[in-house]
């Protein structure tokens, strides 16, 4: 997300916030860590912006609402908190108006290390080719009223927590995968899929798309699906099936002008899942057509899924100026059990 | 006693009728006890200082009975004329300002309500920025006024749009004593403040001139200390620079015949400044350029002993352009309006004010799109004032507006006040005397919707329904003459206001930011002044002491509104106080302001808050009188005991600060 800091111009805070609406997504998750608890990603309020991480904990069900600050004398993690990726028993966490990343251990959340110097960090993903490395994207140019420009990856030397190099992507990338060699760079300014040599790093081509490329996932047979949402409400998102094997795409349309977002597949790679006006789907990935009955009738910021269990866990931000909700289903779509968390929660990361 | 001077003393003369020299009397009544009276800021006295004019207007505070004002006084105008409204209003008043830091976005918070329910009136047009509906306290430099008050409290009838917190007054009176006189004044602070003004005036018998002028620059690079993952890190603020402010205003009064006054008044200000991002986040490039251009062409004439009318033209102009790394969104907005009224004594005891006002906008916003909106509004109002006798005092007013979604609620206000115990006048000349004054007063208001909750893309919702108040208040004042050197007056108000149709922004079903009609919020509370008074040979002491508790929550809301009813509003303390006390003696001044701030919550469940937090503050300053001249040397300290505090979270205050200041009066 943006700079939330203009109190007088309000179009600030809808652009950041509608921007924001289409948040993370990743590949078929794998369980890592203890298996006990569920990190919630809490961007930060409104007003001013001030993130943190809570954590869940799934036996007790007890919270530990700012676990940064519990875990490091008071510390504020950041300005908006954007999302958290797992790499053993570190945490990496993206703090978007910062501009940096905070790699705490886990699950104690103490601060092991600094990345500064990134700009408008948005996702981390850990190299498969080289497991010492890692990818951030970040976007650059912006924010509102200066239009963006393309943005790029900046490589991170997981030793020392460097940067060691960057990467060209496009305008505003979202959170990138890695699979088969290849990582593949969703670019929701450009609408299109950077394709970059996982070993290499070098850019070795890009798909073109419709609507913007919001999220990308893959599935068990390595085929990505790319939900590609809506520039400001101004056409139907699409989602996208694109096999890199063989080059080929199918789209299919959304029935109606809207975006969608949190694209997410199920730990055995077979159900997608994404939000669209106002509820939660799924569907198969043998799947004909687009499901048209909700698996849950409620619209969430975040949406996530355990690898452990298969529990659902959406979150919904509310008005963005109160503490949010963390919801838990099981997988038919039942609610099992609800817990407040902090302010505009957007996504769940298990350890 | 003062001479009334709502009529020309030469057509007083002419009439030496009953009728005029006892509708004078009567008009006169509450500014002659206001003069005698002592002269404490914090009552709800309308003061009047009533200078020797040939026409003069008969304030709307005339209709005001019932409410409080608080009336800023000379030393307090005179000590921060090259300051902003907001550093005066918390420095001098117990009223709360939101601040993001010095030079940064200040608004103020009126009985709990928001920025957008006060109506910020200048020359009696309202000055609130037409695409936020608020004003920024930080861009509206003291000196330009010669009266600043507040009057909180719900007064749409009498200000209009936005009047539902309060309105803050600011006017520039004529000064017609002959000759000419002015100031010259230089500041230097800490954190790179430097600032100089400078106000002249001059009359002859038929022309009367004033000029202000203002500038001000600051770093603001001050330390903070911030609480890391490895222990407290001291850094210093970056992107708050202030990189200049100035203000000018110039004023010309002409006396047209016996019975006409025509004024034309401008007021440029312009403010370039750093947009400080949280101490959390990234530096940035971002900086704002706020332009406001104004000027007000009006005409009073006196029709007759009973009959005053006057018909004014205003054109301001406001320029907000928000830039960042080169890239700009600019706003552009022109409104034009018109008002006229007309005054007149019904018998001996009442007065009736008859007026109509129309205003046209024309807004390019770059956040409305490429091209220019236009709206209109317009507003009719009756007020009226009677008194059966001089120690009851009742007022009704109505205003009825026209917006573009069609007619607004009609708003009136009833106002009393009763003089309990002692009179109005014979109490106050016995020294042994005391005043208890009862009063009471009721009022709808509403707030027109704001160019941006109108016509914002995407997002803007031209349904919005104005909002509406309707509040009440009920309060005592107890003034008591201590001897002949010494006076006391204590007041206790009470207030409550329910605001319906409360707008909030929120996400609709597609993600986009929408305001709608959502909530009813309750504001009540209670707020005590005492102010005593000494004069003990040359020696002079003015102490002020105010407590208010506010409570403000939503009681109300729809389905779709999230925030929980029941719970006290953001950045709304329920407790703020303060004291100040100014003393003179001989060329020796000392002003000492402390005040205390309650927990703000900084979400709407209360799950998140700011500490409570107390300041001090004190100037002190010796003036050399000479023969026509005076010297002025003062040191203002800020935050004396060094707390680190703040308005917001990520926006720590400056730390102890010191401003040298150097003023030449001439005269």
């Amino acid at each position: 997300m943006k700079k939330l800091f203009r109190p007088l111009l309000l179009g600030t805070l809808f652009t950041s916030l509608l921007a924001s609406c289409s948040s993370s997504d990743s590949v078929a998750p794998t369980p890592t860590g203890t298996g006990q608890y569920a990190y919630v990603i809490n961007e930060g309020n409104f007003s001013n912006g001030i993130g943190a991480v809570s954590r869940f904990d799934k036996t007790t069900k007890g919270l530990v609402p700012d676990a940064f600050a519990s875990a490091n004398n008071g510390a504020v993690l950041g300005s908006v908190v954007q999302s958290m990726t797992v790499v053993d028993t570190r945490g990496y966490v993206v703090v978007n108006n910062s501009n940096k990343m905070e790699v705490v251990s886990l699950p104690d959340f103490k601060s092991t290390a600094t990345i500064a110097g990134l700009t408008q960090p948005r996702y981390f993903t850990r190299s498969v080719a080289n497991p010492a490395k890692g990818y951030v994207t970040e976007w650059l140019g912006g924010p509102y009223p200066a239009p963006y420009t393309a943005g790029r990856l900046s490589v991170i030397d997981l030793n020392t927590n460097k940067v060691t190099s960057t990467i060209p992507a496009g305008i505003n990338p979202g959170r990138a995968i890695v699979l088969n060699g290849t990582l593949y760079v969703p670019n929701s300014g450009t609408k299109s899929l950077t394709f970059v040599n996982d070993a290499t790093g070098a850019v070795t081509g890009s798909l073109a798309l419709n609507t913007p490329a919001s999220e990308v996932v893959a599935d068990k047979n390595g085929v990505l699906w790319i939900l590609c949402g809506s520039d400001y409400v101004s056409q139907p998102a699409q989602l996208v099936m694109f096999n890199p094997a063989t080059s080929t795409q199918r789209v299919l349309p959304f029935a109606t002008v809207g975006s969608g977002s949190g694209l997410r597949i199920s730990p055995d790679g077979q159900q997608l899942y994404y939000s669209y006006r106002g509820a939660e789907y799924r569907m198969g990935i043998a799947d004909a057509a687009l499901p048209t009955t909700p698996l849950i009738k409620r619209s969430f910021y975040g949406f996530d899924i355990d690898p452990a269990t298969g529990t659902l866990y959406g979150t919904d931000a509310l008005n963005y100026s109160n503490p949010g909700r963390l919801l838990r289903y099981q997988p038919s779509g039942t609610l099992l059990d609800s817990t407040t968390v902090l302010v505009s929660p957007n996504g769940v990361v298990f350890y | 006693m003062l001479v009334f001077s709502f009529f020309k003393p030469g057509i007083a003369r002419a009439t030496r009728g009953w009728l005029a020299s006892a509708l004078a009397a009567l008009l006169a009544a509450p500014a002659a006890r206001a003069q005698t009276a002592p002269h404490a800021d914090t009552l709800t006295t309308r003061t009047h200082r009533l200078p020797a004019a040939q026409v003069r207007a008969v304030q709307p505070s005339r209709f005001a009975v019932g409410s409080r004002q608080l009336v800023l006084d000379s030393a307090g105008l005179a000590q921060y004329r090259g300051a902003a409204l907001s550093e005066l209003l918390e420095a001098r008043t117990p009223l709360y300002i939101k601040n993001y830091g010095p030079g940064q976005l200040a608004s103020i918070s009126l009985r709990g309500t928001s920025a957008r329910h006060t109506a910020v009136l200048w020359q009696g047009l309202n000055i609130n920025i037409p695409s936020l509906g608020e004003a920024d306290f930080a861009i509206l430099p003291v000196g330009a006024a010669t009266s600043i008050a507040v009057q909180p409290g719900p007064a749409a009838a009498l200000y209009g749009s936005g009047a539902i917190g309060g309105a803050v007054l600011l006017n520039t009176a004529t000064d017609w004593r002959p000759g000419w006189r002015g100031s010259v004044q230089a500041d230097a602070g800490s954190f790179g403040l430097r600032g100089g003004s400078l106000a002249a005036s001059g009359a002859q018998a038929r022309v009367a001139v004033r000029t202000t002028a203002s500038w001000r620059t600051a770093q603001n690079d001050y330390p903070y200390t911030i609480q890391e993952a490895r222990g407290p890190v001291r850094r210093t603020l970056t992107n708050a620079v202030l990189h200049h402010q100035w203000s000018l205003s110039q004023d010309v009064a002409l006396r047209l015949g016996e019975a006409g006054e025509l004024t034309a008044t401008a007021w440029l200000t312009d403010t370039d400044r750093d947009i400080t991002p949280s101490v959390y986040a990234a530096p940035t490039q971002t900086r704002e350029l706020d332009q406001s251009r104004r000027l007000l062409l009006s005409y009073r004439h006196l029709a007759s002993a009973q009959r005053q009318w006057s018909v004014r033209g205003a054109w301001f102009e406001d320029v907000l352009d928000y830039l960042d790394g080169g890239a700009a969104s600019r706003s552009r907005m022109r409104t034009t309006q018109g008002q006229a009224e007309h005054t007149s004594a019904l018998g001996q005891r009442g007065s009736l004010r008859l007026g109509a006002e129309v205003q046209h906008f024309a807004a390019l916003v770059d956040g409305y799109g490429p091209t220019e909106i236009t709206e209109n509004r317009a507003a009719a109002f009756a007020l009226l004032r009677y008194d059966p006798h001089p120690g009851l005092r009742l007022s009704a007013n109505l205003r009825e507006a026209l917006l573009p979604g069609g007619a607004a609620p009609i708003t009136p206000t009833m106002g009393l006040e009763w003089d309990w115990l002692g009179g109005p006048r014979r109490a106050l000349a016995d020294s042994a005397g005391q005043v208890l004054t009862l009063r009471a007063s009721a009022s709808r208001s509403y707030r027109a919707p704001t160019l941006n909750e109108r016509y914002w893309h995407p997002g803007g919702n031209p349904n919005l329904r104005p909002e509406t108040g309707l509040g009440y208040e009920g309060g005592l004042q107890h003034r008591r003459q201590l001897g002949a050197q010494a006076s006391l007056q204590t007041e206790l108000t009470a207030f409550r206001q329910l605001v319906n149709d409360w707008v909030q922004w929120m996400p609709d079903v597609q993600g986009i930011w929408t305001p709608r009609n959502l909530r009813q919020v309750r504001s009540q509370g209670l707020e005590a002044t005492t102010a005593y008074r000494l004069r003990a040979g040359a020696y002079r002491l003015h102490a002020r002491a105010a407590y208010s508790f506010t409570r403000t929550t939503k009681v109300q809301g729809s389905a779709a509104d999230y925030d929980p009813v029941g719970v006290q509003l953001m950045y709304v303390p329920v407790n703020q106080a303060s004291f100040t006390a100014d003393q003179q003696w001989r060329g020796w001044l000392l002003s000492t302001q402390a005040s205390a701030t309650g927990l703000r919550y900084t979400d709407a469940s209360g799950t998140a808050n700011l500490p409570a937090y107390a300041v001090l503050g004190a100037t002190g300053g010796y003036i050399w009188h000479l023969a026509r001249y005076d010297l002025t040397a003062t040191l203002r300290g800020t935050n004396l005991l060094n707390q680190a505090y703040s308005g917001y979270p990520g926006r720590p205050a400056p730390p102890r600060a010191w401003l040298a200041s150097l003023r030449f009066d001439w005269r």
